[in-house]
């Protein structure tokens, strides 16, 4: 049986998560933990992800979808055209923003939902400004 | 948003309507006073209020009129402004991602490889090069190759100025 250890992922700009890496080209997500880590599904069609669906080539299910559920990060990101870096010392891997197809939040022209908190320490989201104009600034204090 | 000063405008659906552009800089500062340390000439300052003046009023004739508004360009802009980045660029942003990761964990060494290593992918990316030049000389606006690099843009921006209707394109000195 292969030793198991952990790794880190960094899926786009998802905050880093712990995943299984058992040697080989990039760690494995468990199909249940696929969506907070990478915001894709598993499903019959696909793999699925806000509104969006990529069919995987039937040459290349197994390799995407081991025997015990859990995927392929590497096979993923190829996929999707994603670059995929590692740093072996920390044993981090990110994938990176696609260079041949949009993400799905990308294409419906809605801003990412961020949220950050105000000068009083309170959680503020981007969609609890629903309904009424936002215009959104960076600045600096020189 | 990779840059200070810049804004992007959102509507009531949470669609943006006008992608992240530079909203109340310019490249003024380039040409006047101390660079290194951010100061501006009288004429450069009023410069740079002339253009906030002229920002600031296509924002509030969007607050009025809303997707009315000339300046809330939408869709084709807005989708102009994403397009897909090139695969050098895309692996210049993973390499980015992992050196701010290293460097939340206090890896600067590490986070030093990374970026340089997205500096040779991206080498016309600001915010590598001033990640990289900074992470040494923490707070100095000027580290590193930074003020010789300005110099050599020539004609080119360093502030795209916003694409709205009045707002100069070029700083005109007076020397």
């Amino acid at each position: 049986m292969a030793s198991e250890a952990r790794a880190t992922l960094i899926y786009e700009d998802l905050a880093p998560v712990s995943v299984t890496y058992s040697g080989g080209d990039a760690p494995r997500v468990p199909s249940d933990q696929l969506a907070s880590a990478t915001g894709w599904e598993l499903r019959p069609e696909g793999l699925c992800a806000a509104g969006e669906c990529i069919v995987v080539p039937p040459d290349r299910e197994d390799e995407l979808v081991g025997h015990d559920g859990d995927v392929n990060v590497a096979v993923l990101a190829d996929l999707r055209g994603q670059p995929l870096v590692h740093d072996h010392a920390h044993g981090v891997w990110v994938v990176g923003r696609s260079s041949t197809s949009p993400n799905a939040a990308l294409a419906s022209g809605v801003a990412a939902d961020f949220a950050l908190p105000d000068l009083d320490g309170t959680t503020r989201r981007l969609s609890d400004y629903r309904g009424r104009k936002v215009l959104l600034v960076t600045w600096a204090s020189w | 948003m990779t840059n200070v000063p810049s804004a992007v405008w959102i509507d009531e659906e949470g669609r943006v309507v006008r992608p992240t552009e530079n909203c109340g800089s310019s490249d003024a500062w380039r040409f006047s006073g101390d660079r290194g340390a951010g100061e501006m000439t009288p004429e450069a300052a009023a410069d740079t209020n002339e253009r906030r003046r002229i920002y600031l009023d296509a924002v509030r004739d969007w607050a009025r009129n809303g997707s009315e508004s000339i300046h809330a360009v939408g869709g084709p802009a807005v989708h102009a402004a994403w397009a897909l980045p090139t695969l050098d660029e895309a692996r210049a942003g993973a390499c980015f991602r992992l050196a701010t990761y290293l460097l939340e964990i206090g890896d600067r060494a590490s986070a030093r490889r990374w970026l340089r290593e997205a500096a040779v992918l991206a080498p016309r990316t600001w915010r590598v090069k001033r990640e990289l030049w900074t992470l040494d000389d923490p707070g100095n606006l000027a580290a590193g190759d930074f003020l010789s690099e300005v110099d050599a843009l020539g004609d080119d921006h360093y502030y795209e100025p916003p694409a709205i209707s009045g707002m100069p394109r070029q700083f005109t000195r007076r020397d």
